[in-house]
Parts: C-alpha cells; structure tokens; sequence
C-alpha cells in the first residue's frame, strides 16, 4: 500500500523544500523536487508553459524521474527520464506522481510547492493531484520573509508585479512584498480551510528553527511515522539529499536556487521582528498593513 | 478541499457551438453589440464597419497598414445597422431590422444608425406586455441617436430620447431600476472631423423615464455626480436593491455610486469606489457590471481598449473587484495595493487581464447556471500593425523571441472564463474558440436553450495579409462576428453522432 504523500506549502524561497529535504531523511519519507502538479495537467503541458515562460518547469520531474527510475542524476539519466516523460507526455501528471510515489514505497513521497499557492485553482489542483496528502503550510514571520524576498528580487533585472505594491501615493509600484506574504497565506488557508487537523498541519519555521528536535518530533508524530531518536537526527540533514544541490547542467533545478548555497539546516533563534515597526524595505516610512499583521497573528506570528 | 455545491458543470469550450459565423454572412457586422432573450428567440444588434469609423476618431491610431480595407470616404460604406433573431428549435437566423437610410448634414443618403451598443427587455407602466428596448448609435451627419422600441420582435420604432445635445452620437445602458428605464450617454462628436469618442460623452447625466413614448425624461443624477472628473457615466447595473453607476474618469480613475432611488428624481447617491478603486487611471472605466452570489462584480480598465489615445493613459489591462452590499470590496483579478481601504490582494491569484496585458477589457459578464462567466477583448490580433519598434527593448526582446504570430496563435482571440464563486476562474477559451480575429465577447444572453456568446471581430471582409511579395487586402472569410451557443447537450448530442 502506497502511504500517504507530503507537501509543504509556503512562500518562494529554500526553506519549503529544505523541511522536505529534511523529512526525506527520515526513513519514513523520500524527497522529490518540485513536480508543480498545479500547474499543468501532463507533461506536454507543462513542456509547452516552459518553453512560453523562462523558468525550467520541467527539471523537476527530470531530476526525480532520472534519480528515483535511472539511478541517478548524471546526463545519461536525465536523457532517460526524458525518454520516459515523452513517452508519457499525455498522461496525466498525478498518474505520473503515483508511478513516482509506488516507487518510493514504503517510503512517503515527499515534495514542496511554492508555485500554485500564488493562485488558488492552481493549489486545488494540486491538492487534487494527491488527494491523500497530508498538507504541511510552512510560516515565516513577515518581517524576516520579506526581508530575504526583498533580498532575492532587489537584484533581479525584472521585479514581478507580484512583489510590488500598485497602491496610491506613489508614481511607480514599489517593491513590497508584504502583499505577496499575505496573498500566499490567504491562498493556502483558504484552499486548505475544509481540511480535517489529520491532512493539514501548520509549521512555524522559526520555532523549528528554535527548537528542531521537539518539533521534528511532533512533526513526525502528526504524520504517524516511527519516533526513533536517530531519524531525528538525520532529520537535520537535509544537505545529504541530492535534490539539495545542482543538478547536471541539463537540469539543474527542482528546487529553489538559493538552497544550493545553503543546503543545510542550522538552529537559530528567533529573528527579532515587530509587526509594528515601519518597514525597512519602503522608503516611505509605511508599515505593514493592518491584514498583514491580523493574519500574522492568527497564523501564531507576534 | 473546498467541497463544492450540487450546481451543474461549467460549460467548457467543446459545449459551444458557432450559429451564426462571419457576421451574419456580412463582414462589415463587426459587433454583436447587444443582446436580448425575448419570447423565446434570441436578439442581437450589430454595429457596422468599425474600423471605418476608427479612422474618424483622433488621435488616430499609429497602425501600419491599416488592418481593414476601408474606403476614403466612411460614407461610402453601408453602415445600416440590424437586428438579427435566432428561433433555437429551427436553428433558423432571419434579420427583421435594418437602419433606414436618412438625410444627412452632407447632403447624401446616411445610416439613421450605425450601432445598436445595448438592448433590454423592460415593462413600462404604458406598456401592454415586456418589450424591447434598443439603444442606438447615430453618425454625425444625422440626429442623435434614439430609442428603438418593439412590442412584437417584428416592428422597431423609435420613442422619444432624451434632451441630450447634438454633440451626442451614442449610448450603451439602458437599465431598468423600480419600474423606470434609466440611460445615459457615452459616445459623443462635436462636430469637427476627427473628433469622435466612443466612451466620453459630451455630459455625463443620467436620465430616468417612467414611459418612454411620453418624453418625460428626468435627470436623475447630477452632471459627473458633482465631479467634473467623472466625464461619462459609462455603466449602470442593479444590486440589493440598489441603482449603481459607473465612471470614466481619466484625471484619477473611475467612481463607482448607488442609490436607493427613493424620493427621486433627482435621486440620493453614494459613493461607493473612488480614484479607480485606488489604481488610479489604470481604472480609467468601470465597463461591466453583474450581480452574482450576493455581490456586485465591476470590471475596471482603460478605454478604448486598454490604450485611452486621447489621454495618454496605459497600455493596462483589466481588473475585476466585487462589492458587497456594506460597501467593502475585495480584489479579485488585479494589481495588489495598499490602498486607505486596507490591503488587496488579488484573491483569484491572477494580475490583470488574467495575467495578460493584451486583455485590455474584462469585457462582459454573465450569470449562468449558477456560474459567473466573463468575457475579454484582447488585442494581441493587433500586433502585426501596430508601431511595436517603439516599445520598451525588454519587451520586444520577448516579442521577438515568442514571434508575433505565436503571441498571435497563443494569445490573440479573446478569452471567455468561468468561475463558481468569483475566485476560482478557469478557462472556457483562450483562443476566441479557436479564431484569432475575434478579439471580444461583447454580449452575453442567458436562455432556456443555453448561454448565448456575441463576439466582436473587426477583421471583415477585407483584412490587410502580409503575404511573400507584401501587403495585400484580401477577403477574410473568419471576419465579422460570430455567435456561439454554449450548452452541455451540444456536447452530448455530438458524441452520441
């Protein structure tokens, strides 16, 4: 019996599939790269949205096909797992997930998305995917996450209309990526809202972060895989999965990029953060918006 | 998972079928501009020759080569405007109107009315049973334009407008609100060559009428709502009991106001959006308005298809907010902002125009079988003419590297979209089912037999073609619009042939 998959759900950045990577160490789970189940419905589909987009959609499945079917991540692999897609390009993706998933067995496939939650039929559409997951949603504190989202796009050549704020009192939309962090929770919750407490769990990175080994340790319980004291251990690293590094030039992603820098975990303390504080990021002096702050606390956030 | 209720499906796009192709067999029917379910058939009025009258309006758009054969003098054009019925048992279209020809300013024969851009079924207190009413669009060189009515759907005849000015050319609501019949204008010419507006008219009052063959037209409203801004009331809609009106305003986006219509007219109002629901210009108009699962939905974007030329706003594409009967308003479809309403973000997911700048418009919207379909105009089709070495390199660099007649085959033809609750949209068609030249739906009707779909498709009968030895205008057999009929039988019907 193939056991019941699981996704963590939240933000773009490393951690969604660094607490996969995490949990596939454990012996219970195996981590995939991102397989984006909501936003295609077969292989052809998603082949057609990248090659309209600049992002490799694909590598994902190429990885876990190359890795979980071939062996291994080397150029012939890959040049399998293309065959293998191709041959399968019309199926539908969560069938492709479940060839995936028995193979895996009895380990639990593993995997993260930081795609569909921008959009919510796209969510349900992975949820739908895989209609036994059990949902992890993964929360950061507004203030550290926006910070690394400001980060990562300040740089970029592009900023996303997602990361800005269109809002009046300005000439040009601003990079503020309050709006997206609330945009993506709101998704999450609202996709997962009819989910009973057994398929969704809430995870605060930060008190992970804290305090890894309790609350792996509940996290492992919540997902009813054995408690052994060295699979939590292993639990804390994620840098010994192959998905947590760069794959062959032929597709080196799967995975959030800035992940390969830092593929470990490291115990930390809380950042110091106040919801109140004018944002960093604005030169305007605004703050977060009173929704911000509202879903920050009912998602356990001060 | 979100359970969802017992409705029935959405339709999808193999539940469409086309009933009436290529203009009614006449390219120069461009808009399938209005539409009406009336004792059992369907109505619709067409407007003519679109792209002749585009070459009236200033400034005029920097397209190369023009996109349709028109000829030098627009007059030139039979522009007689019609009225085509649909009987579903027969399958059977038969036009029962066209404009008659009328003396024109210019001493030649001119179409009374090139336009019909609105038709609703209503009951005047005179009136023995439902009728038809039509609103028409006038060329310069005749009267403004009137009312037609219909008892019958056999015989139209025109009732008293009202005391617009000459300056007036067309008007596109005609809404029924507590046994009265409201309209506004929103086409206007002033009467100098190449001054035409199709969404700015030259006042912006609404006026109301208890029977409309007794010419007692009131104003209803204050000119502009008091904001001088607020230079047309484009849209007019019902909710909760409420009147609602919507705004062009190019100076700092549209306004949205309602009233009870209680004591009136002159009535109470309200304002319930301002400053384009704080996008600003970007939400130049509000276009369309449908009440849906107890809320107001309103579709916002720039005029003249998502490129107001006259005021040099956008190009932008279209959003989509929904107001509750308290005034509060979400983001459904749109830019995320900070706005002293609170943060919105778009709860669907998508930016505007579904993520496409080429949906100028969130054109039409329908309540069908308990879901809520919308229809875009998009003008991709519009990329091979237009001046695109003056657009911004990032941008041409995708251009160049998609191809425009990819970007043309993937993107061009409008978008018909259907959602459950107003957050969860998902595509009927993103194609125009499947013809690029039509670039809007710009009518919807609700029946009995299924949900009626009127595109507008400018490209007819001749159409400028890039061939090997260069441009040529050449017949375009998939020009003029078209109208579809969306049911899920179709879909059985065909497989069980």
């Amino acid at each position: 019996m193939r056991p019941e998959p699981v996704i963590v759900l939240g933000t773009p950045g490393p951690d969604p599939a660094r607490l996969g990577a995490m949990l596939g160490q454990h012996p219970a789970g195996a981590f995939v790269p991102a397989l984006r189940l909501g936003s295609a419905t077969t292989p052809h589909a998603l082949g057609v949205l990248e090659k309209r987009g600049s992002t490799a959609l694909t590598d994902g499945w190429r990885r876990a096909v190359a890795f979980h079917c071939f062996g291994g991540q080397d150029a012939g692999a890959i040049v399998d797992a293309d065959h293998w897609l191709f041959r399968r390009e019309d199926w539908p993706l969560p069938v492709l997930a479940g060839e995936i998933a028995d193979r895996l067995a009895p380990a639990a496939m593993v995997t993260f998305d930081t795609d569909a939650v921008w959009r919510i039929v796209e969510l349900e559409r992975l949820l739908a995917a895989l209609p036994d997951a059990r949902i992890i949603h993964l929360v950061h504190h507004p203030v550290p996450d926006c910070e690394r989202m400001v980060d990562a796009q300040r740089h970029a050549w592009f900023i996303p209309s997602d990361y800005r704020d269109f809002g009046p009192g300005h000439d040009r939309a601003v990079l503020d990526p309050q709006l997206a962090w609330l945009r993506i929770h709101i998704t999450i919750r609202r996709a997962c809202e009819a989910l009973p407490p057994a398929r969704y769990s809430r995870v605060d990175w930060h008190a992970l972060a804290r305090d890894p080994e309790p609350q792996l340790g509940a996290l492992v319980d919540w997902l009813g895989w054995p408690p052994a004291e060295a699979a939590i251990t292993d639990m804390l690293r994620p840098e010994r999965s192959p998905f947590c590094h760069p794959g062959p030039a032929e597709a080196p992603g799967g995975v959030d990029r800035s992940l390969y820098e830092s593929p470990g975990f490291a115990p930390r303390l809380a950042p110091v953060a106040d919801l109140s504080a004018p944002l960093s990021w604005r030169e305007d002096g605004v703050g977060f918006a009173p929704e911000v702050r509202t879903l920050a606390r009912e998602l356990g956030l001060r | 998972m979100r359970l969802r209720d017992s409705k029935p499906e959405g339709l999808r796009a193999e539940d469409f079928r086309l009933t009436a192709p290529s203009g009614f067999g006449d390219g120069y029917n461009n808009y399938a501009h209005s539409m009406a379910w009336f004792r059992g058939r369907l109505f619709v009025g067409t407007t003519r020759a679109a792209f002749a009258m585009i070459g009236a309006t200033s400034p005029l758009p920097d397209l190369k080569p023009w996109p349709v054969h028109c000829p030098a003098d627009l007059y030139d054009v039979d522009r007689r405007a019609e009225i085509w019925r649909y009987t579903p048992e027969s399958d059977l279209w038969e036009r029962i109107y066209r404009a008659p020809w009328s003396e024109g300013r210019n001493q030649r024969l001119v179409p009374r009315y090139v336009g019909y851009r609105g038709m609703t079924v209503h009951q005047a207190p005179g009136d023995p049973h439902p009728c038809i009413y039509v609103s028409t669009w006038a060329p310069i060189m005749t009267e403004p334009p009137d009312i037609l009515r219909s008892e019958d759907g056999e015989t139209f005849h025109s009732v008293p407008r009202p005391p617009w000015d000459e300056s007036v050319r067309s008007f596109r609501t005609l809404q029924p609100f507590k046994g009265r019949l409201h309209t506004t204008p929103t086409g206007s010419n002033p009467g100098v060559a190449g001054q035409a507006q199709e969404s700015v008219s030259s006042t912006s009052v609404i006026y109301a009428a208890d029977d409309l063959r007794s010419a007692e037209w009131h104003a209803a409203s204050e000119d502009g709502f008091g904001n001088r801004a607020n230079v047309t009331v484009f849209e007019m809609g019902t909710f909760n009991d409420h009147l609602y009106a919507g705004t062009v305003n190019p100076f700092t986006g549209f306004e949205l106001w309602k009233t009870d219509g209680e004591g009136g007219p002159p009535y109470r109002w309200k304002r319930v959006l301002q400053r384009g629901a704080y996008r600003g210009v970007h939400n130049e108009v509000l276009g369309a308005m449908c009440a849906f699962n107890g809320a107001l939905y309103v579709c916002s974007g720039v005029a003249n298809g998502g490129y107001h030329r006259r005021f040099d706003i956008g190009p932008a594409a279209s959003e989509l907010i929904r107001v509750w009967p308290d005034d509060s308003w979400e983001l459904l479809i749109g830019n995320a902002r900070i706005t002293p309403e609170g943060a919105k973000v778009p709860l669907s997911g998508y930016s505007p125009g579904f993520d496409n700048l080429f949906n100028g418009y969130f054109w039409r919207m329908c309540v069908h079988d308990g879901w809520l379909y919308m229809g875009t105009l998009n003008w991709a089709n519009m990329l091979p003419y237009l001046p695109t070495h003056l657009w911004p390199e990032d941008t041409l660099v995708q251009l160049h590297r998609w191809g425009t007649e990819q970007v043309n085959r993937h993107f061009g033809g409008f978008g018909l979209w259907r959602s459950p609750d107003g957050v969860r949209w998902e595509p009927v068609t993103r194609s125009g089912f499947g013809n690029k030249y039509n670039w809007g739906v710009r009518t919807f009707a609700s029946s009995p037999h299924g949900l009626f779909v009127g595109t507008a498709n400018v490209f007819g009968p001749m159409m400028a073609m890039e061939r090997e030895t260069g441009w040529e205008y050449a017949a375009n057999p998939r020009g003029g619009c078209e109208i579809y009929l969306g049911r899920h039988a179709a879909t059985a019907d065909r497989r069980a042939a």
